[in-house]
């Protein structure tokens, strides 16, 4: 038992210098299905981190700066995340990580591009002429 | 006799008294007045105090205060002291002041009855005063001058004394001057020494440090060569790694050259096959027209020859004439073919086309003369009518070969033509998105032609459908890497996914500029470059 208790108090040190563990999903805003294609960034982070495409999760407790830094999550930090998919409204959120049971569910809207008022038929292609027709 | 001995043994006690104990200045030696070797009558050394009194030796005896060595033993003793020096005394010296001496010759003799007559006995009794006043005085005289001597005498041993106490302080002082000396000469030797051995001991140490820094250096150098050979080592090391990457990488490349040559030699056996298959058509119909003229002709003979025979038959008064439904249907079809086979006048023809009312055989005419034509004007003049007349007939197939042929061997410069062939391939699917792109990018470049809200509407629907195509082959790329993760379905992601945001800023950029709606816009360029801040830049 003794030794249990003191691999928990390792594990849980280790844990802590390591940083908290975030979970953010994400879903189709229509469907509630995860986006196997979506892409989860922190704004001062250059790397984009794919989310797992049968669960569309991404986990992570630490981020890497540009200037070589590490952002351990800890408990109370507000995090930023850049949530992305092609095809989909970009969405960014904002989560201030707990003790334990970090999970952030993000839903993104489709983005539909109209193109039904480019029509080719209302496009008239003129006769050439070598001179004009009066 | 008695008297005589008394006399001596009076004399002789006096005479021992005065040897043995005399007065205190007979002591003054055992008593010195200044024992201390600074000059002082008192004084502590170390714990013992010195005073004039008697001192006791180790072995108990009376030895003088000012006794440096014991006089039996011959230890030092309190008073040993080589570097002490006389103390200055600093207070005022005051002379002892002598009592005056009596003056012998004013004295009065004293008389001893008071008084005297004249007469004989007075005589005999004066000359017998006056031979015991000169007794007397002779005694007196004796005695003073015997004070006088012994006075003397005392005064003679004590400047003696005094000399002797000042020889032997002088002595002494000189002694101690001689023996600071020395210990000064000791000391500056001492010193000397001291510093030889300091000097040595520095040299020394400077040697030792002198080879502990070259011992430093040369494992320095030592530690700097090995660190030198582990950078060659690595070096080398990454030369080979990164010449087998380069290998690989060239490897890789070729083999990526050999599989594209080989999709372009397909898709070119394919093009090649289909251009023949068209050709081969075209062959058919000119052949058909030919065939068609050829019948055309003979339907015409046949139509003179009947009117001949009516002409013969009337003037002969026969109403007999030979017609058959074949020739009489192929006349027909030759007139109406006769009116619509000749494509020589384009103008024409222009309403036909707008129409869909040409027919197959001015299509074939027009083919014919296309594929004959000198001058590339007239070829895009014939291209525009076939074109014409196969969207109003709603062929699109027809009109995609025939503008497709038209941008790509006869002329490009044509925006309205660009635009309707890359809005109609936008609505083929994410597999036409590339021509779309194309398309869209020569449109724009001959955009200038444009004026007005034509321009500004052309032009924003032009970047709208090239950024939309660009989205569509990002998500197919995506979704094949989904499928089947490579570092070639990567690349490809990320390929499309930049093309997708350049050109989704574009079309933000001018939908701003230009005052249209930019949401959408705006939407898509945050999607494909995950922030908004690459789009809002600039």
């Amino acid at each position: 038992m003794t030794w249990l208790v003191f691999a928990w108090s390792i594990v849980a040190s280790a844990a802590d210098d390591e940083g908290i563990p975030v979970t953010v999903r994400v879903l189709d805003a229509a469907t509630e299905l995860p986006l196997p294609t979506a892409v989860v960034r922190h704004p001062q982070e250059q790397d984009r981190h794919r989310v797992n495409t049968e669960t569309g999760t991404w986990t992570g407790s630490v981020l890497y700066m540009p200037d070589g830094s590490e952002l351990f999550f800890a408990k109370g930090m507000p995090l930023e995340f850049e949530v992305s998919a092609p095809g989909y409204v970009n969405q960014s959120v904002t989560y201030v990580v707990r003790r334990r049971r970090n999970e952030v569910s993000v839903r993104l809207e489709k983005m539909a591009i109209d193109m039904s008022q480019e029509d080719p038929d209302d496009i008239t292609i003129q006769f050439g002429r070598d001179k004009p027709i009066d | 006799m008695n008297r005589i001995g008394g006399l001596v043994a009076l004399g002789a006690c006096l005479w021992s008294t005065d040897a043995l104990a005399g007065d205190w200045s007979s002591f003054s030696a055992a008593f010195p007045l200044l024992p201390c070797q600074d000059g002082w009558m008192g004084c502590v050394v170390y714990d013992q105090h010195v005073d004039p009194e008697l001192r006791r030796d180790a072995a108990g005896r009376a030895i003088p205060a000012d006794a440096r060595i014991g006089w039996f033993d011959l230890t030092a003793t309190a008073a040993f002291s080589p570097f002490a020096g006389l103390s200055s005394y600093d207070g005022d010296s005051v002379a002892a002041a002598e009592a005056p001496e009596p003056d012998p010759a004013a004295t009065p003799p004293t008389e001893p009855d008071g008084g005297t007559d004249g007469g004989p006995d007075d005589r005999h009794d004066a000359v017998a005063s006056v031979e015991d006043d000169r007794a007397e005085q002779a005694s007196i005289a004796a005695d003073n001058a015997a004070a006088n001597a012994e006075a003397a005498r005392m005064a003679r041993q004590a400047a003696q004394r005094e000399a002797e106490e000042a020889a032997a302080k002088r002595k002494e002082a000189d002694a101690a001057a001689v023996k600071q000396r020395q210990q000064e000469e000791l000391a500056r030797k001492a010193a000397l020494d001291a510093q030889k051995r300091a000097a040595a001991a520095d040299q020394a140490q400077k040697a030792q440090l002198d080879r502990e820094a070259a011992a430093a250096a040369a494992k320095a150098s030592e530690m700097e060569q090995a660190r030198q050979q582990a950078d060659a080592a690595a070096e080398a090391q990454r030369k080979a790694e990164d010449a087998a990457r380069v290998k690989a990488e060239a490897e890789e490349k070729r083999r990526q050259d050999a599989e594209r040559q080989k999709l372009a030699a397909e898709e070119a056996a394919k093009v090649a096959a289909a251009a023949k298959e068209q050709k081969a058509a075209e062959e058919r119909a000119r052949l058909e027209a030919l065939k068609a003229a050829e019948v055309a002709a003979q339907a015409k003979s046949a139509e003179e020859a009947r009117l001949k025979a009516e002409k013969a038959a009337a003037a002969s008064n026969t109403t007999t004439t030979v017609v058959t439904p074949a020739v009489q249907d192929a006349a027909i079809a030759t007139a109406a073919m006769a009116d619509t086979g000749d494509c020589a006048d384009l103008v024409k023809l222009e309403p036909f086309a707008s129409l869909g009312k040409l027919e197959p055989a001015t299509t074939a005419c027009l083919e014919t003369r296309l594929a004959n034509a000198p001058k590339m004007t007239d070829k895009k003049k014939i291209s525009g009518i076939l074109m014409a007349d196969a969207w109003a007939k709603g062929d699109k197939d027809t009109w995609e070969t025939l503008i497709k042929r038209h941008l790509d061997e006869i002329d490009q410069s044509d925006p309205d033509l660009c635009y309707k062939y890359a809005l109609h391939l936008s609505r083929q699917g994410p597999g036409r998105a590339s021509g779309v792109i194309r398309w869209a990018n020569v449109a724009l470049e001959n955009r200038m032609v444009w004026i007005g809200d034509t321009y500004t509407s052309r032009v924003y629907s032009l970047y709208k459908v090239r950024a939309a195509a660009s989205q569509s082959l990002w998500m197919q790329a995506e979704d094949e890497h989904k499928a089947a993760p490579t570092d070639e379905t990567r690349q490809k992601v990320e390929q499309y996914r930049n093309m997708t945001k350049v050109n989704a800023r574009e079309w933000y950029e001018y939908a701003k500029s230009s005052g249209k709606d930019a949401t959408t816009a705006q939407q898509l360029c945050m999607s494909a470059a995950g922030t908004a801040d690459y789009c809002e830049a600039g």
